[in-house]
């Protein structure tokens, strides 16, 4: 429970990050989605069934609030915890290079997803120079960014949970 | 084998869907609509304290600044009252001139107010969400509008939220025209702060700085509204076409606020006559919009 409320926390908060004006377009083309973070920490620490179902619900509010054709984000999305959870299999997940190449791996699988829908949508003369630039940034932002912040995820809930035990059992004691 | 099978199959079935979807022929599921009433009011929430903060901020500078400049401002507001008087002037001349013209003023009832909340989480497509729907009467199509000039149109509305596409969106186009010289053209996003000034024809003499307006010819947007004024153009010997790029009138990155017109829009009947106007003619004297709202 304290899990759901804690991974809720943090869409919550990536997903207004990603769709505030804190950022100016330059930097909002430079940046990888967020939400992949959340994905990838996902897929990678919990196998359960109710995972696929919370990735699911991940790309469908981010479908609904974006301009893309609905689908694109939920497509990315569900690929990606597929290919992370036959990966992980081989590799422990913490592993520094693991995580460096299913950042990019991610982002990049991602923004393939785009580019085929512009291509299926809109022909080839809607791809232009400057996507190809926003890929290759993203990518290499993700590089760094990704495996950064599953990490610093992975700390903070381990925290969250230990706080949470803490507090029970002071509960519990003084009950 | 088996477990092959399925993955391609999946494989096929989600990407016939997604290039269903791209073409835009999937029924409107209402997922969307809910998904939006949910994260909306966070977007709100969130947007206006960032507002509030980023307003508390500003107006510490502005007082230090303001401190600085209160003695000289003193003697320019004693030269601005004398000019107050000749605008008052003006202005009574200027009421006379509308009469004059059959000018029809924007009735307050014509346009809706509406805060921007929420911006696309991808830089692949260029949208906003606003606080305003289909209770505010917003329906799909409608032009949306700031005072610097076109911001976009509504492409999607829920009851209290609606979803704007930007002019700088690749899936956008506006009919438009030069103001000078009223060369005709389509203005197309292409996902930066820069558009595109396509098809306008080799013969037509522009240059950088001419300002471009909406020629009313879409029947979207009202004519005379400004988008944007040419930062650059090529020309190609082998080509029909110029290859002009724009600079958009609006600064999308600063965008609080906007106004939906929601006054159902006949396109310009005289729009295609005044476009052939030769170069020279005066483009000021045309009513406009834009030249209403700048008011």
């Amino acid at each position: 429970m304290i899990r759901f409320f804690f991974y809720l926390c943090l869409f919550l908060l990536f997903f207004l990050a990603q769709t505030s004006n804190l950022w100016c377009s330059y930097l909002s083309n430079q940046r990888f989605d967020l939400l992949l973070v959340i994905v990838l920490s996902l897929s990678l620490k919990f196998s359960h069934i109710r995972i696929l179902v919370a990735v699911f619900l991940l790309g469908v509010a981010m479908d609904s609030v974006s301009g893309g054709p609905f689908g694109l984000y939920l497509s990315a999305y569900v690929w990606i915890y597929v290919l992370i959870r036959s990966l992980k299999a081989f590799v422990h997940f913490q592993n520094i290079a693991f995580l460096l190449c299913i950042g990019v791996i991610a982002v990049v699988m991602k923004n393939l997803f785009f580019l085929f829908v512009l291509i299926m949508g809109k022909g080839l003369d809607a791809v232009y120079y400057n996507d190809l630039t926003t890929m290759a940034s993203q990518a290499a932002w993700s590089v760094v960014g990704v495996p950064l912040l599953v990490l610093l995820i992975d700390r903070l809930e381990q925290a969250v949970l230990v706080m949470a035990e803490k507090t029970f059992q002071q509960h519990l004691y003084r009950g | 084998m088996l477990l092959l099978i399925v993955i391609v199959f999946f494989v096929m079935v989600n990407f016939i869907v997604l290039t269903v979807s791209s073409k835009d022929k999937l029924p409107d599921t209402g997922i969307e609509e809910v998904v939006i009433a949910l994260t909306s009011p966070f977007q709100m929430a969130f947007s206006r304290t960032l507002t509030a903060v980023r307003g508390v901020w500003q107006d510490y500078f502005a007082i230090v600044s303001a401190a600085k400049e209160n003695p000289k401002l003193k003697r320019e507001l004693a030269r601005a009252m004398e000019s107050v008087s000749q605008c008052k002037e003006l202005e009574l001349e200027n009421t006379r001139l509308r009469k004059f013209v059959h000018f029809q003023d924007i009735e307050e009832d014509t346009v809706v107010a509406a805060k921007v909340i929420g911006r696309d989480p991808s830089p692949w497509f260029r949208t906003i969400m606003i606080d305003k729907g289909a209770k505010d009467g917003l329906t799909r199509g409608l032009p949306v509008l700031v005072s610097e000039g076109i911001v976009g149109q509504i492409v999607a509305v829920s009851n209290r939220y609606s979803r704007v596409i930007l002019i700088t969106d690749r899936n956008s186009a506006v009919d438009a025209l030069v103001q000078t010289s009223r060369a005709r053209g389509i203005v197309k996003g292409n996902d930066t702060e820069l558009c595109s000034f396509r098809y306008v024809l080799r013969k037509n003499k522009i240059e950088p700085g001419e300002m471009i307006i909406s020629s009313g010819l879409d029947g979207v947007f009202p004519k005379g509204l400004r988008i944007g004024w040419v930062v650059e153009l090529k020309e190609n010997s082998s080509q029909l076409f110029q290859e002009i790029t724009l600079k958009t009138c609006v600064d999308f990155d600063r965008l609080e606020e906007v106004l939906v017109s929601i006054k159902p829009f006949e396109p310009d009947q005289d729009a295609e006559q005044s476009s052939e106007l030769q170069p020279g003619q005066d483009p000021r004297q045309e009513p406009g919009l834009a030249n209403a709202i700048a008011q």
